[in-house]
């Protein structure tokens, strides 16, 4: 675990989180922010649909998109403040060539990343073992082509890169 | 949450009415389907044209109706949009459920009648 810990920071200190795309015409990038509250998410996930729907992103990538950030600001909410309405989360989307990086920005508690999200189901036998949870981390690994999180002043950092050739 | 019921034959035929199933809404799913259920559904067909977006909360709910439905009870899924349809997909969850393309195939299904027979 502390190998991963390691590798973690180690990939995080050489990227640049706030700005991940060269600065050209060809960048096009949504930006908004909502408090921790699951109403917020559905009005975030329509205003980013419409903003991908403007922007031209193909259906498969918008579907993509949509199921990791959905994933990623459930974890947020669900596992980062202890009361709704108290903290804040910072989305950015850029779209730059066939490439889109999700960066998400909050003020919860840290978390970490699991290195390799197995999927849940695998251990189930029978109906009653069927997972109902923890599809999450596994939803976001088998979309996203990369992905970096940094603790950094007091916020996790999240940067997700989907990698379309 | 809003649901639309009709009985065909022995099949309880359910469709979602909102757009969405997701975290904000999955106790009222599971409360909802399971009022059906309880108040006589023999078997039921969840109908999610309507649906537009999932998430893995909204997934983990129907596992839930799936467990709470049991072993006597036949529970099946049509008209998944392609959003759901990849959740579904990515999770290995098609293999769990019993899915149709529409609500007519799955009436239609000799298979899905006779075992709600």
């Amino acid at each position: 675990m502390q190998f991963l810990i390691r590798n973690l920071f180690l990939r995080v200190d050489k990227m640049n989180i706030d700005s991940c795309m060269p600065k050209t015409n060809q960048c096009q990038s949504f930006s908004s922010s909502i408090q921790n509250d699951q109403e917020h998410v559905v009005r975030l996930l329509d205003e980013v649909h419409q903003w991908m729907d403007n922007a031209q992103i193909s259906k498969d990538k918008t579907i993509d998109i949509q199921i990791v950030l959905a994933e990623a600001l459930n974890n947020v909410i669900e596992h980062g403040f202890s009361h709704d309405l108290t903290g804040n989360i910072d989305v950015r989307l850029e779209q730059y060539q066939k490439n889109v990086t999700l960066i998400i920005v909050d003020n919860g508690k840290p978390y970490l990343p699991p290195g390799a999200a197995s999927n849940p189901l695998i251990a189930a036998t029978k109906t009653n073992d069927l997972p109902e949870g923890g599809f999450g981390w596994f939803l976001i690994q088998e979309i996203t082509n990369s992905y970096d999180y940094v603790r950094r002043d007091q916020k996790n950092q999240l940067k997700l890169q989907f990698d379309y050739i | 949450m809003e649901f639309k019921t009709s009985k065909n034959g022995q099949i309880t035929h359910v469709k979602m009415v909102g757009k969405r199933l997701d975290a904000s809404q999955v106790i009222a799913f599971k409360e909802g389907i399971q009022s059906i259920s309880d108040a006589g559904a023999d078997h039921i067909l969840l109908d999610m044209e309507a649906v537009e977006f999932m998430d893995s909360s909204g997934l983990g709910a129907l596992v839930a109706v799936l467990k709470y439905l049991g072993s006597d009870k036949k529970f099946a899924i049509s008209g998944l949009s392609p959003m759901v349809e990849k959740v579904f997909q990515l999770t290995r969850m098609d293999q769990i459920f019993c899915i149709y393309k529409s609500a007519k195939d799955a009436v239609s299904d000799q298979k899905f009648i006779l075992a709600s027979g």
